[in-house]
Formats: structure tokens, sequence, C-alpha cells
């Protein structure tokens, strides 16, 4: 499990992270949603522990990543946006070097290496210098290194980026394989359609700061096709008229009306006839994630 | 951590940059061994031949050994000259004239002893004075040796020894070519009839060239290599021989002290030969001042042999080791452009390119990221520094035939390394501060201006100030400025070990600033490291 407490981080001016907090748990997939610069990157260097948070802290299954980071770090794995390596190493001669960090003697790492290298589909280039690798080759051999020991928690950083739709398959299944697995998995996007299929719950942030967090089924709703019908009065009998036409949530005077079966002048029509007193009607289209996003840095927080 | 450390220390030690280095400084231990080597043999032969003919049966044999300068048996080839001289000479090789011409030749490889017969049953009728030349051919050098005879009209007579035995004195039969410098003693023990003949080849220090030193290589006062060449089988009384040595200053001028003297001497058998034909026996004389005895049936030969005019001598040792040093100071000069170079490769280049990010992420505190770099580094100086060491002190022992002693290799090789960690800690520190460009533009700058820029300003300045006369003193002063000091003060303690010469830097001083050096630089280079970026 992964507890970010309250983590905020300056560079310079600049607040980077501003009391950032959030949890992953076991077993679920949490997509991390922000546009450029919002601080996604900053907040899972601060929970892998290469960078120092200003306050907070990071647990990792009851670990703290500032005073025990050898333990925290030793319970997960990280797949960075660009992963940069020590180019003039061969692949497999740099995997046993990092594994020897997590404590794997030097014939151990060598055959896990051979393992973990073909698993991620980087067998046949093993015995390549890294400063031959493309960024997906860069960002599997990551995922091999960060998979050392099996870790129960992942973070994967805007992984998809610059992924050909062969990559992008690959790290969709990891990531699946992950959850069935039961670990805690951070994935950090701006690619919100594949947060969409991936993801239990989304994060969203914005300059530094959560706007929200937000199940999938009520990021489903909230981009859900709606009508919000404000009335003078309601009754069980107009919550009946509605519920025909599709689901009902009442809030005061307020109802919203999702995902409506009929055409909306219908809809109106049918409340006016029976006698309702109609103060507003207003039809909202299906929203992507991407606009509920917009709608949410436009200031819908939660 | 540990494994880590190794792999970075593999790596660090087998990139090129170090290897090529290495490869540069060990040839040029080679060079300057072959240099020493070569400036030692042009001043002095390194060969010798001790031996002696026999003339029987109108059969002429000649028998000896060559030995190099430093006592080592040689083989070779030997050509064999048997001559008609116009005129005897009693005692050669001192008075071996050259008008002579050849009447038979013989020509023989030998590996240890050499054992060569000519017949010259029809030219030795108009035989005058038989001349013996020895043309020896080793692998170190060429050496002529010769003998003649007294006239064969008459008996063949050998002059017996003089009674003094500090003088040189050879029988007629003798071959000596005793290289200029011996690293040991000569004995020739001729005996025939009951009558003993000796040779000694006594060593007077003070007359010796500088080379001297080198020659008495291994040879560790008191221990006296003693090498004797004994004809036995001739009939004579050489098939028993024992020599004898005993402690004290004993001058014996005439038989009667003689044996007064070898009365009040504690002798102690030395050796106890029983030949029944040549041989050249070597024995070992323990003893700051010995007398050397031979005794053969009943007669007995002697000689004082002074011990301490023996004594190594540093006028040899001296070149050579400065040699060696010059070697590894030129190193100690021109290695920290590896460690230089090392720092940038194991923690500023990764640092500006970002690859240490990735590396922090590991279940590891940034401070063993930063010392395990750190002892990787210092792991290269070590092994660097060893082999710099053994190279050259190997380079020195096959080539010169002489190199440092293994306590003193020890020595340099701990100050060298010192040196160098101190080195590696300065440039580790900018690094640590500083990445890829800038570290590489402030390291280059720092290296030129300790190594370089600092002595000659302090030159200037010196000059400037109090004159030639200060120059030293202020030299003496900056040297403590440098992080090799530690190297510095090593190699000044050995020479003047050798030299017996003093110290000239001071032992607190250098102890201290390498300890500064070594220790200041990574604690400043990890204030700055601990919270630095390691993002590029």
């Amino acid at each position: 499990m992964i507890e970010i407490n309250g983590v905020s981080k300056r560079f310079g001016k600049v607040v980077a992270l501003d009391n950032v907090s959030f949890s992953v748990r076991n077993g679920e997939v949490v997509g991390y949603v922000g546009p450029n610069g919002a601080g996604k990157t900053t907040t899972i260097r601060v929970a892998v522990g290469v960078l120092p948070p200003d306050s907070g802290d990071v647990i990792i299954d009851g670990y703290s990543v500032t005073s025990e980071k050898p333990k925290a770090c030793a319970r997960i794995g990280w797949v960075p946006e660009s992963p940069i390596f020590e180019m003039e190493f061969k692949a497999l001669d740099y995997f046993i070097y990092l594994a020897t960090y997590k404590g794997l003697s030097v014939p151990e790492a060598r055959r896990v290496g051979k393992e973990l290298l073909e698993l991620v589909g980087l067998g046949d280039a093993m015995n390549r210098k890294l400063a031959t690798f493309s960024l997906g080759m860069k960002k599997r051999f990551a995922l091999a290194v960060s998979m050392i020991g099996d870790p129960p928690n992942f973070m994967f950083d805007e992984v998809l980026n610059g992924l050909d739709p062969q990559g992008i398959m690959f790290f969709r299944r990891v990531v699946e394989d992950f959850r069935r697995r039961g670990k805690a998995v951070l994935f950090s996007s701006h690619i919100l359609s594949e947060v969409q299929m991936i993801a239990d719950r989304v994060v969203f942030i914005n300059k530094g700061r959560i706007i929200g967090v937000y199940t999938m089924d009520e990021v489903v709703k909230l981009a859900s096709p709606h009508i919000v019908i404000v009335l003078k009065q309601i009754d069980d009998s107009v919550i009946s008229i509605l519920s025909r036409f599709g689901e009902v949530e009442v809030s005061g005077n307020r109802v919203i009306l999702r995902n409506p079966k009929a055409e909306p002048s219908k809809i109106l029509e049918e409340l006016v006839k029976s006698g309702y007193s109609v103060e507003e009607f207003r039809v909202s289209e299906e929203r992507t994630l991407e606009e509920l996003f917009m709608k949410l840095i436009g200031g819908e927080t939660r | 951590m540990r494994q880590a450390v190794i792999i970075d220390f593999k790596r660090s030690f087998i990139r090129p940059a170090t290897i090529i280095a290495l490869a540069l400084f060990i040839l040029l231990g080679i060079g300057l061994s072959y240099l020493v080597f070569y400036t030692i043999t042009a001043t002095m032969k390194p060969v010798g031949f001790l031996g002696y003919y026999k003339l029987s049966n109108d059969s002429l044999t000649v028998v000896g050994v060559a030995y190099s300068a430093w006592g080592e048996r040689l083989g070779g080839e030997a050509t064999i000259i048997a001559e008609n001289c116009t005129t005897s000479v009693a005692v050669a090789p001192l008075g071996y004239q050259e008008r002579c011409s050849r009447v038979a030749e013989a020509k023989q490889s030998f590996a240890d002893i050499l054992n060569v017969s000519i017949n010259l049953s029809r030219q030795l009728s108009s035989v005058e004075n038989l001349g013996v030349r020895v043309n020896i051919s080793t692998r170190y050098g060429e050496v002529v040796a010769t003998a003649s005879s007294a006239p064969l009209t008459t008996s063949v007579a050998i002059a017996p020894v003089a009674s003094s035995i500090t003088a040189v004195a050879y029988p007629a039969r003798a071959f000596v070519s005793p290289v200029p410098f011996l690293p040991f003693n000569i004995w020739f023990l001729a005996c025939r009839n009951e009558a003993a003949y000796i040779a000694l080849q006594t060593i007077s220090v003070k007359n010796t060239v500088k080379i001297f030193a080198l020659i008495i290589r291994n040879v560790s006062a008191p221990h006296i290599p003693l090498t004797t060449a004994i004809p036995g089988g001739d009939g004579g009384d050489c098939n028993f021989v024992e020599l004898y040595y005993g402690y004290g200053n004993i001058t014996v001028t005439n038989t009667y002290e003689l044996s007064k003297a070898l009365a009040e001497a504690r002798l102690r058998q030395l050796a106890k030969v029983n030949s029944s034909g040549p041989l050249f026996a070597e024995a070992s004389v323990e003893g700051s001042e010995a007398t050397i005895v031979a005794r053969f049936g009943g007669a007995v030969a002697h000689a004082v042999v002074n011990a301490r005019a023996s004594n190594p001598e540093t006028i040899l040792k001296t070149p050579i080791v400065t040699a060696m040093f010059s070697q590894l100071s030129t190193a100690s000069q021109f290695m920290p452009i590896v460690f230089l170079y090392l720092a940038y490769v194991l923690i500023a280049k990764p640092r500006s390119i970002g690859a240490l990010e990735f590396l922090a992420s590991m279940p590891i505190t940034r401070r063993d990221l930063y010392l395990v770099r750190l002892l990787a580094g210092v792991l290269t100086t070590f092994a660097s520094s060893g082999v710099l060491v053994v190279s050259t002190a190997l380079s020195m022992l096959a080539i010169v035939r002489y190199s440092i002693d293994p306590l003193n290799a020890l020595l340099l090789w701990i100050g060298l390394s010192l040196s160098l960690v101190a080195v590696y800690s300065l440039f580790y520190m900018i690094s640590s501060v500083l990445k890829g460009g800038s570290y590489l533009a402030i390291a280059i700058l720092t290296y030129i201006l300790i190594w370089f820029v600092m002595p000659i300003a302090a030159t200037i300045i010196a000059l400037s100030i109090g004159g030639p006369a200060r120059v030293a003193d202020v030299s003496r002063t900056i040297v403590y400025l440098n992080p090799t000091i530690l190297y510095e003060y090593i190699s000044n303690y050995i020479l003047s070990q050798i030299t017996e010469s003093p110290i000239t830097l001071d032992t607190a001083l250098s102890i201290t600033s390498t300890a500064l050096w070594i220790s200041l630089p990574p604690i400043i280079g990890w204030l700055a490291f601990r919270k630095a970026s390691l993002s590029s």
C-alpha cells in the first residue's frame, strides 16, 4: 500500500506539490491524472525516494520513504517516464549491478536478470549496450529492474508516453496482471482514455494540488449525459414520472436525470403536462475524461 | 553494497583510460630500467671469469666458471686459445703480455662449469711460454681472461702466495678476471705438493665508482658470499679442503703471526669440501669482520676479509632507486588525470545526465550511493598503485638485476596509494558539487593549478622575496599543499635511508596534510551531494 501524506515540495519559488495526500490500496490501480507540470512526476520521485520532500511523507507498506528509505524502496518498483541509465553498460550487466543494490549476489542477479529481461521482451537485447536502446526498450528495462524481488507496490510514470501500440498493450497487460496479483499500482498519465481503461480510481492533480479523487464508477457517472431539472416542488409522483426516463438523483428541489431514454423535449412535455412547475431544464451531453478534467480544473473540486 | 563497490571498482580499473595510463607508466618503468641497465653496463663489465688451466700429457685443459656482477653463475660460449708467447710472465693475468701467436683453438658452449681440453701434442714442442686466452661470451656480455706459464723448458713453477695476503696474488695457472666491483670475495686455491696458493680479491669501497652499490645487491652486511675455485683431482692436497672462519680483525704478516692468530681466533668451520675434481665452492661468511682460513693437507692459507668493506653501499642503489622514484613520481604527477576522469565517470557524468536518479531509487540511502562510488575509486587507486609499484620493481629486477626491497616497495605502494586517494577525494568532491562540463572545467583547472601553477608561482614569489636562496625553502613549504605529499615523503624517506642523508620533509606535516586531503573533500562533497537534485 502506498500512502502519500501531506507531501509538499518547492523548487525555488515554484510550488511543485502543495500538501498532496492520497493512497493506493493493495490490488488497486490508481490513475494519477494532470496536465504537464501538474506535479505528477514530482509526487512519484518523492514517493520512490529520489527527491526529498520539504514536508510530509510517503509510507510504503508501513515504511517511511524519508526515514526508512531502504526498507520502503525494497517494496516499490518504479518505471520512470524517460528512464536514464549509465549508457556504457550492457543491459544484463547493468541489471546485475542494480540488482546487487537490492541484495542479490552476482550469480543470482545474473539468473534473475536473464529471466526478467526475457519476460519483458528484452531477451535478445540483454547483451546490447543500453545506449542503443529505444525509449520503449528502456522502459521495459526499467520494468525488469523494478520487478527484482517482486515488490508489492509499483509506480508507473507516464509509462505509455512514446510507446508503440504493442508497447502500450504490453504495459497495460502488466498493470492488469499486477492488480490481479494484489499489488498497489500508481499509474500516472495524461492519456486519459488509457487511465479510464486501467484504473480503479483516479486522482486528479493540478498545479501541485489534488483537485479530485474519484472511483471509476463516479467518473463514469460524472461523464455520462444527463438533464438537470429544477422544480418548484418535488414529490414521489414526479420522481415516479422521471424514473421512467432514466436514473434519478434528487438533491433538494434539483433532480439529475442520468442517461435519459427519451428526447429532452418529450420529458419536459410530460412534466408540464403533469402540472409541475419547471424552473430550470438543462441538458448536458456525455463528457470525456478530458472534459471532466477540464471541468474540474475549472473549479469543480472535491 | 559490497558487490556494487566491486562492480564499480572493476569498471573503473578495467576501463580504457586507466589501462592505457597504467600501460604507459609500465612502459616508462621498463624504459627507465633499460636506461639504468645500459648506464651501468657501459660503466663496468658485468661478467667475470674464475678458473685455471692444467697442462698434462700434451693436453691443455681449461676449467672455470663465468659469473655475473651479482655473483650469479653464467652459461655461455667459450673460445680457448693456446698461444706461444715470447717471454714468460710469472704472475697472470696482470702480466700477460700480448706478443703471443696462436697455436690452437677450441670453442665450447657451457651451462655452468666450463671444462674443455685442447690436444697440443704436435704444437707443444715449439712453444716457449704457453699463453692461454679464454674469451667468454654470456648473455650479460663478454670477458677475456688470460694466463701464461713459466717457460716450458723448465718445470712449471707457480709462485707461492705472498706473505702479505692483502696483496692480490694469483698462481700462474689461474684466470681471475673479476668484474670491477664484486659483490663477493673470490679465493683461488691452488695446491700442489703441499704448497698452498691463494689468490684473494679484496675490495676497497673507497676506490670504487658509484656503481659499486648496485653490484652488492642482496648482500647485506655482515653476510659475505665467498666464491672459491679449487682445482682438485691433480694429485695434490686439494682433494680435501676445509674452510673456516672466525671473528676478529686479524692482521697477519708472517707465518708465526698466522699460527698465533689462528690459535687465538675462535674458528668455526665454514665449509668442508671433498673434491676429487675441479670444484667451485660457494659459502657464506657471517660476521662484521672475519678471518677466512683455507686448510688443505698440512698447509694453511688464510685471508682476512674485512666484511665492512663489503657492506652494501648506497652509491649504486641511489641511481636505481632514484630512477624508480622518478617513474613513480611521474605517475603521481599524471595519474591524477585518470582519477579526475574516474570521478567524472562515476559521479559527475551520471549526475549530469540524470542516471544517478534511477540508481537512487534502489533500496539504499543516498549516503550509500555516495560511499559506493567513493570506495570504488579508492580501490582503483590502491590497485593502480600496486600495479605501478610491482611492475616498476619487477622490471628493475628483470633488467637491472636489482630492485627495491619488499618493505620499501610496500611503503611506496602505501604512499602512492594514499596520495592518489587524496587526489581522488579532491576530484570526487568537485564532482559531487558540479555536474558534467562544469566539473571538467573546474577539475582540470584545479589540476593545473595544484600541480603546475602553484610550484611555478611559489618559485617566482620566492625569487622576488629572497632570491634563489629562498626557492628551496618555499618549495619545501608548498609541497605540503599537494595531495601527493605522502608519496613525496615516503620516497624521500627511503632515499634518505639509502644515502644516509636526513629527511627533508616533515613527518607530522606530511601525514596531517594527507589525512586532511583524504578526509575533508569527501565530507564537503557529501554536504553538497546529500540534498542535490539527481535529475538531469
